[in-house]
């Protein structure tokens, strides 16, 4: 889980954009040069080596970003290199994708990757769309503001609204009752 | 009036409500009451000694190298957290089990990152705060804020996941909207 970003900068397309594609890069050049730590260390000395890597990769991303994204990596401020040190590279690795064959490991890396920008792009484009009335900040014709959806109180409900909203429609057409935990 | 002022002091300040920071460590960390509140203390030691690191990095990192930031507080964060599991594995070998998880979950997250980088980011927009007692007693600061939204998410934890919630809603949703609301609630504070 990597909420705070989403809630706090998932506010208009283009945060989101940069957010997923540091997200992205980050994310899977870690874990896939983590993977190659040896399994045999201690718990506690092989997190610090992952934290080390992501914080390394970060490096060349952010330049990367400012190149991309010139402007939004200072409005998204503190919460672009919080993505380095994101449960998926810290936790998740030991308790489940270095646990997989790497052949298994790398289609699952991707889709969570992918997950978690398909949240971040769909979530901004609806809260840029409610609280600004603007798509990928070009005006559109929108009657009703809610302005408070910019906002992270904002953020929180209607991530939990939509993560509720999600649940339900997976329990409709599949098999399975909506689970209680994620 | 003046613990009231305080109070709010706190709430407006409090970096999960009014920045979402932290809200997976809180939620990973949910499972139960004693769970919350022991995390929620060990990050308080992450945030307060983590500042004084954060101190000494940004006092001495030369300004072209800022990009190098992250991977300094990475390393001060390494270190307390090595620091931490030697220590408490000498005060107590029969806890020590126990007490190492609370130390995995807490070491690296947005929580205690997130408020070295925002201590760091006031500290650049006021000289006057870059002082290691104004770090320490803001990284401190945080982390009380953190224990005080582990007990406001603790105090309705068992009603947000039980059967009265209807089961697409139950657990991390209604989680998420709960603090949503209380957000709201410090947000008109502030």
């Amino acid at each position: 889980m990597v909420i705070s970003p989403v809630i706090i900068c998932g506010d208009t397309l283009r945060n989101a954009e940069a957010l997923a594609m540091a997200f992205t890069s980050i994310t899977l050049l870690s874990v896939l040069i983590s993977s190659f730590t040896p399994k045999k260390l201690p718990y506690a000395v092989k997190i610090i080596i992952y934290a080390v890597i992501s914080s390394l990769i970060y490096i060349p991303v952010r330049m990367a970003a400012q190149e991309f994204f010139p402007g939004i990596i200072t409005r998204i401020g503190i919460y672009f290199p919080l993505l380095a040190v994101n449960s998926l590279i810290v936790v998740q690795t030991e308790t489940k994708f270095f646990r997989m064959k790497r052949l298994k490991m790398i289609p699952t890396l991707l889709f969570y990757v992918a997950g978690f920008d398909a949240v971040i792009l769909i979530t901004a484009f609806i809260r840029e769309l409610l609280a600004y009335g603007t798509i990928n900040n070009r005006m559109v014709d929108a009657d009703t503001l809610i302005s408070g959806l910019s906002q992270p109180f904002g953020g929180f409900i209607f991530l939990g609204l939509l993560c509720g909203l999600y649940r339900a429609l997976r329990s409709l057409f599949s098999s399975e009752p909506a689970t209680e935990r994620e | 009036m003046f613990l009231v002022n305080d109070f709010i002091a706190l709430l407006a300040a409090n970096l999960i409500l009014t920045q979402a920071l932290g809200t997976s460590t809180i939620f990973i960390a949910s499972g139960s009451r004693r769970k919350l509140v022991f995390t929620a203390l060990v990050i308080t030691l992450f945030t307060t000694f983590g500042a004084a690191a954060a101190y000494a990095v940004d006092r001495f990192l030369p300004s072209q190298y800022n990009y190098l930031t992250l991977l300094c507080y990475t390393a001060a964060v390494s270190a307390l957290y090595v620091i931490f599991l030697v220590l408490f594995y000498f005060i107590s070998k029969e806890r020590f089990q126990k007490i190492r998880r609370y130390i995995h979950i807490s070491a690296f997250n947005c929580a205690v990152m997130g408020t070295l980088f925002t201590i760091s980011g006031r500290a650049s927009e006021d000289p006057a705060l870059m002082n290691i007692g104004s770090y320490v007693f803001a990284g401190l600061e945080a982390g009380v804020g953190f224990v005080l939204a582990a007990l406001i998410l603790s105090a309705a934890f068992h009603k947000l996941n039980s059967a009265k919630v209807p089961a697409s809603f139950r657990g991390f949703p209604a989680m998420l909207v709960y603090l949503g609301i209380i957000s709201m609630a410090v947000w008109a504070l502030k």
